[in-house]
C-alpha cells in the first residue's frame, strides 16, 4: 500500500530525477552510437497490476525486451522494450551489418543489445546516484524476444505479493528520427520508494 | 443456425467464468499458469490467469485471482452454484515457463513452483488433469473453447499446440 499513499509533491520529485537519468542515459548512447537520440519528458503512472501489460504495448505483442535488475540503496526492476523492427534496426547499427529476422538472435546480435542496454541503465543509475548520493548499480541484462505480457509478468509477480498497484516511470526514446524506438520503464521495489524520496529531500 | 460465440478476456490475476458457445482467452503468460476448469455436461468453464502459487491466510477475496489456491477455489464455487457436480469438472494448465533462466532462485523459477502448486492442489481435490504445456523460457498465449473443452496455446517460437 506504500505507492497508494504518495503525494503529488512526492511524484514531482520522481519525475524530475528521472528525467535527469534519462537525460545522462541518452547522452551516453548518442556518444556509443555517435547519432542523434531523443528523449520524451518521463511519465509517472501508478497502475493496477493488471493493467500493466498493456500499457506496455499490450500482453500479446510480440516485442525484443530486456530485462535488468536495479540494485545497491535502493532496488527495482528496469526494462527495455523495443518493437522487433527497431530491435533489427538497432543491432545493424551497433554491428554496421544488415540483420534480420532468426540472425537478430544470434550471440553476437544479442550482446550487443545487452551492451546498450547495460550502458543506457548504468548512466541512468549514475545520474540518481550522484543527485540523490545514493549508490545505484545494475545487474547484468537478461534478453528475451516473446509477448510484452510474458516478459513483464516475473516483475508483476515479484510486486504484488506486497502491493496492488504498480509504480511505473515510463519514457521512450528515439534515435535517428524514427528508425529505432524504445521504451525504458522503472519499476521501483515498494521499500525502495522511501529511500529514494528521503534522499530527494521528499521523506514524510 | 450456428450460435456466435464471444469471446472474453481474462487479463493477469484474474479469472471468468462462461458457458456454450463462448471462448476465454488470456494472453502473455510467462511464469504466469492458464489454468481451466470445465464441465463438459454443461458446457461450463472458468479460466485464471494465476501469478503466485500459494495465497496467505488472510488474502482480501479481490485478489484470490492472483493465487492458484484461492483462484481454483473461486471458480470451483462459482461452476457449482451453476449446477455442476465436482466429479464432472477436467482440469487443463499452461505457462509456468522460465522467461529469463539466469534469475531463477534456488533451482526453481517461480513458474515451475506455480505449475507445481496448481497440479498439487487439483491432485488432493481428486479433479483429474487432463491436459498440460508448461515450462520452457517462452511466453503462451491460451484460448479456451466451452464448446469443446479444448486448450489452444500459441507461442512466438512453437507454433500452436491443442491440448
Amino acid at each position: 500500500m506504500v505507492f497508494s499513499g504518495l503525494k503529488s509533491s512526492q511524484l514531482d520529485a520522481l519525475m524530475e530525477i528521472s528525467n535527469v537519468g534519462v537525460g545522462n542515459a541518452a547522452t551516453a548512447l548518442s556518444q556509443m552510437l555517435n547519432t542523434s537520440v531523443e528523449i520524451r519528458v518521463p511519465s509517472i503512472k501508478l497502475l493496477e497490476i493488471s493493467d500493466v501489460p498493456e500499457h506496455l504495448g499490450g500482453d500479446d505483442k510480440a516485442v525484443l525486451g530486456m530485462f535488468l535488475k536495479m540494485l545497491g540503496d535502493a532496488s527495482g526492476n528496469m526494462l527495455f522494450i523495443y518493437p522487433i523492427e527497431s530491435a533489427e534496426r538497432m543491432v545493424s547499427l551497433l554491428l554496421q551489418q544488415d540483420l534480420k529476422g532468426e540472425e537478430l538472435f544470434s550471440e553476437l546480435a544479442l550482446s550487443a543489445l545487452k551492451e546498450v542496454g547495460n550502458i543506457l541503465a548504468s548512466a541512468y543509475l549514475s545520474a540518481l546516484g550522484t543527485m540523490l548520493s545514493i549508490n545505484l548499480i545494475c545487474s547484468t541484462p537478461s534478453i528475451s524476444y516473446d509477448m510484452a505480457g510474458a516478459i513483464i509478468d516475473y516483475t508483476l509477480i515479484e510486486l504484488c505479493s506486497s502491493e496492488d498497484k504498480a509504480l511505473v516511470v515510463e519514457t521512450e526514446f528515439f534515435l535517428r528520427g524514427n528508425e529505432v524506438k524504445g521504451n525504458f520503464f522503472l519499476i521501483p521495489d515498494p521499500g525502495t520508494l522511501e529511500v529514494i524520496l528521503a534522499a530527494a529531500g521528499q521523506g514524510k | 443456425m450456428v450460435e456466435e460465440s464471444t469471446i472474453i478476456k481474462v487479463k493477469i490475476a484474474d479469472y471468468k467464468i462462461t458457458g456454450k458457445p463462448n471462448i476465454l482467452v488470456t494472453n502473455g503468460l510467462g511464469s504466469c499458469v492458464g489454468l481451466s476448469l470445465y464441465d463438459e455436461k454443461l458446457g461450463i468453464g472458468g479460466l485464471a490467469h494465476i501469478m503466485l502459487p500459494q495465497s496467505k491466510n488472510d488474502v482480501e477475496p479481490k485478489f484470490f485471482p492472483r493465487y492458484a489456491d484461492t483462484a481454483i477455489n473461486a471458480i470451483l464455487a462459482e461452476l457449482k452454484e451453476q449446477g455442476s457436480n465436482q466429479v464432472d469438472i477436467v482440469a487443463k494448465i499452461a505457462g509456468g515457463a522460465s522467461m529469463f533462466p539466469d534469475l531463477k532462485k534456488d533451482g526453481k523459477g517461480v513458474g515451475e513452483r506455480n505449475v507445481e502448486c496448481a497440479m498439487g492442489i487439483l491432485a488432493s481435490i481428486k479433479i483429474p488433469l487432463i491436459g498440460s504445456d508448461t515450462g520452457g523460457d517462452y511466453g503462451r498465449s491460451v484460448e479456451f473453447s466451452t464448446m469443446s473443452g479444448e486448450m489452444r496455446i500459441r507461442s512466438i517460437r512453437h507454433g500452436i499446440i491443442i491440448i
